[in-house]
């Protein structure tokens, strides 16, 4: 009998990361008595190491082979590595599965509060109405039940809380936010930007970047020591733990609930509703239950949808809110493996072993399939992030002092990577695997996802498109790059539990309600209708604060 | 998501950074180095600087590696001495950075194919020093060793993507059958000139030497400051 406290909650949270963390933060805030069901545990200052130098570590994070060993998967994420890969989960105890022929690498699953917003690539930009209404502009699968208008508000509310630099561009596809200021193009970016807008009307722009120019309520600006991904103690760029989860805390009226790996949610099947959720301690793996009159997933996309599947009941034999069927499919994700680089050798300063290190870049707006503009041989479109500067001559030849000097020789580049919008298609879906458990005998997830066509010629595209780029920046010894990624690899996994105005062809409505459980929300990614090519953070905090607004009105309404 | 020039190198080349290269890793290593404990140079009143704090425990790391009665973990006696010999020469002062003693610890926990990798690489010097020379590589006169290396260093590369230009080199090699690729002496120079690069530019020495300062706050980043704009 799973250990029943006798605590109730007005809501539980699953999640601590960008959307559980905002999610904690506006309920708790508004007096709510809220409990945040956490697989993390507590992440703090003291575990941030930036300003560690890797000859301080035991193999100076270049044995791979031995994180490997714990987190094969987990280690395909730039961001784990030897500082901080016990903040990923260990793909050993927490294990899912594939078919045979559609690989799928499951990355950025971390274990410490804040979630993945304690290593994420921090770039945070605005969906626009060409994405919200897409489908009717090209006609493939289905608008968002919500236009750009309804959430413009909540775009300027998460922006100006999360501390965004950037610059306007005046791009009604890419629209513009409230900004920080910029960090600045170096003299390589400089020249590629001025160059690509002048001969191909692209815009390189400085990445909107979730790091702070400037201080915003007590933390400090960037200080530019670079690996964010190993934690900030200046607190300046976006994390939730030290943000939306501490001022919920800070609030009185959030209970965390740390190490709780979140099973079902359990229902009142009798009323149609949910009474709460059920997790195993991590620690002890003792079932345990959080009562709640209102319950809130905001595990990521993956872990969300798997908990609905474990949750079914007589009424709900194919996942919990499944009435539709639809649950589980249309994942997606950015498909990556085009892009190019090239060298500007006039350019080229003096390398240093010294920073400033910069945690921000070069993104260049989406440029195909644009409204009045030629179609492509694709559908949508996609963006670049990229950067340049001078590093050292690694690759020298030779040997002895003559290799020595040689590296000194400044190699000026610029370097740029396409993020594509991928199709929604049903026959990309996960479901519970019919055998497997992790470690804490929950069923895991079987997960079968291919790209498609539309995605193998948008690469081919990246790939041209970026080398034209760099051609007409004068760049030379153009190098593209043209192999697709295996699914997972962005680590933007959306749309499996997809928003929609039809309960028969949707899971959730436009603020992410549950259309079969009223008093059930999914506030991560789980609920995008379609990728865009955009990075989804920004968005997926902005929909859950506009989704936890409409349920404390439900709440005060009495309808919740 | 990134914005570090080692981050553009994951993302507009290798995707799958498995086949990250010694050459790579230092790379990577660049935009992480800064220091724990002092902050020389930071001399602004940035409020940043007060949160700064100094790392209090050093990691137990470099201990075992300096200490007098180090015994390698993987290489034997005649591996590690050749393996030192190679490192003076190719990239000098590899001795004093203890090179030996940190590829040593890497290639102990690295896949057997890396360590086989390694060790032909090794055996490819003797192989090419007892032709010559009637001696193994560790045994020759500085000049014999560097009459090799300058061969080994001219040669042809004997598979795609190893040489100066290792940006495309795949992850997996292409495969059009079962048969590995033919290496040559070049490709061995490569792969030692790759570790031992890797292991010196990553030593606090090697840093050093290359000007590092241990500085981690600036107040801000110095963007193209020319009043043209590159237009």
């Amino acid at each position: 009998m799973a250990d029943q406290s006798t605590a109730s909650y007005d809501v539980a949270i699953v999640g601590s990361g960008a959307s559980g963390g905002w999610a904690c933060k506006r309920l708790s805030e508004a007096g709510l008595k809220v409990a945040l069901v956490d697989a993390g545990r507590p992440q703090s200052d003291a575990n941030f190491t930036e300003h560690k130098p890797a000859f301080e570590l035991k193999y100076r994070d270049q044995a791979d082979a031995v994180i490997r060993k714990t987190r094969p998967v987990q280690k395909d994420c730039y961001a784990c590595m030897e500082y901080n890969y016990d903040w990923f989960a260990n793909d050993l105890d927490e294990p899912y599965t594939t078919a045979a022929d559609k690989p799928f690498s499951w990355q950025g699953r971390l274990r410490v509060t804040g979630g993945r917003t304690n290593v994420w690539g921090r770039v945070s930009l605005r969906l626009s109405d060409l994405d919200f209404k897409a489908a009717s502009f090209d006609g493939y699968g289905e608008d968002w039940p919500l236009s750009y208008k309804d959430v413009e508000p909540y775009y300027d509310l998460v922006e100006e809380y999360v501390g965004i630099c950037g610059q306007a561009e005046g791009l009604p596809h890419l629209p513009d936010g409230h900004f920080q200021p910029p960090m600045p193009l170096n003299c390589a970016e400089m020249h590629f930007r001025n160059r690509v807008k002048a001969k191909l009307g692209r815009v390189p722009m400085p990445t909107r970047s979730a790091n702070l120019t400037r201080p915003l309520n007590g933390r400090a600006a960037c200080h530019y020591c670079g690996p964010c991904e190993r934690g900030c103690v200046t607190h300046s760029y976006f994390n939730s733990a030290f943000t939306t989860v501490a001022d919920a805390l800070k609030s009185g009226n959030c209970t965390h609930i740390p190490n709780a790996m979140a099973y079902q949610v359990l229902m009142d099947a009798d009323r149609n509703r949910a009474r709460g959720v059920l997790y195993i301690d991590r620690v002890t793996r003792q079932p345990k239950e959080v009562k709640a009159r209102a319950v809130v997933l905001c595990a990521q996309a993956l872990e969300s949808v798997r908990i609905l599947l474990n949750s079914t009941n007589s009424q709900y034999p194919n996942g919990l809110g499944n009435s539709s069927g639809v649950l589980g499919h249309y994942l997606m994700d950015h498909i990556m493996g085009g892009g190019a680089n090239g060298e500007f050798p006039e350019l080229a300063g003096k390398p240093s072993m010294n920073g400033p290190n910069r945690p921000a870049g070069l993104y260049v707006a989406r440029f195909r399939n644009l409204p009045g503009g030629p179609k492509s041989n694709f559908l949508r479109g996609y963006g670049y992030e990229g950067g340049g500067g001078t590093g050292f001559n690694w690759g020298a030849p030779g040997f002895g002092k003559s290799y020595k000097e040689a590296l000194l020789q400044g190699q000026s580049y610029v370097g740029i990577g396409g993020f594509g919008e991928c199709l929604a298609r049903w026959d990309n879906y996960v479901e519970i695997d019919p055998e497997m458990k992790d470690t804490f005998g929950i069923p895991v997830l079987r997960v079968h996802m291919t790209y498609g066509e539309n995605e193998t010629a948008m690469v081919k595209d990246m790939a041209g498109a970026a080398a034209e780029m760099l051609e007409a920046a004068g760049a030379k010894n153009v190098h593209t790059n043209e192999h697709p990624s295996t699914p997972g690899w962005a680590i933007h996994e959306v749309g499996i539990a997809r928003m929609g105005n039809d309960p028969k062809r949707s899971v959730l409505n436009q603020f992410q309600q549950s259309h079969d459980v009223k008093n059930l929300f999914v506030c991560d990614g789980a609920g995008f209708t379609s990728t865009a090519c955009q990075n989804p953070t920004l968005t997926i905090m902005t929909l859950c604060v506009r989704s936890m607004d409409y349920l404390m009105g439900e709440m005060k309404r009495g309808n919740v | 998501m990134k914005k570090s020039p080692l981050r553009i190198l994951s993302t507009a080349g290798a995707r799958d950074r498995r086949g990250l290269s010694r050459r790579q890793a230092v790379q990577r290593l660049l935009g992480g180095a800064g220091a724990g404990l002092a902050l020389p140079g930071a001399q602004s009143a940035h409020p940043a600087h007060e949160r700064l704090i100094s790392n209090p425990a050093l990691a137990d790391a470099g201990a075992s590696a300096a200490d007098a009665a180090w015994q390698p973990a993987f290489f034997d006696a005649h591996q590690n001495e050749t393996f030192l010999a190679l490192a003076e020469l190719i990239v000098p002062n590899s001795a004093e950075a203890q090179v030996n003693r940190f590829v040593d610890t890497l290639i102990s926990v690295d896949t057997p194919e890396n360590q086989k990798k390694l060790i032909a690489s090794l055996g490819a010097f003797d192989h090419e020093a007892v032709s010559r020379y009637q001696q193994p590589f560790k045994d020759l006169s500085e000049d014999q060793q560097v009459a090799i290396l300058t061969a080994a260093a001219a040669a042809e590369p004997g598979q795609p993507g190893q040489g100066r230009r290792r940006r495309r080199r795949p992850a997996v090699p292409a495969t059009n059958g079962s048969e590995p690729p033919v290496l040559t002496l070049r490709d061995h120079f490569e792969d030692v000139k790759g570790w031992v690069s890797g292991a010196f530019y990553s030593s606090e020495f090697g840093m050093k030497e290359l000007g590092w300062t241990g500085q981690v706050a600036w107040d801000s980043y110095p963007g193209c400051e020319h009043p043209d704009s590159h237009k």
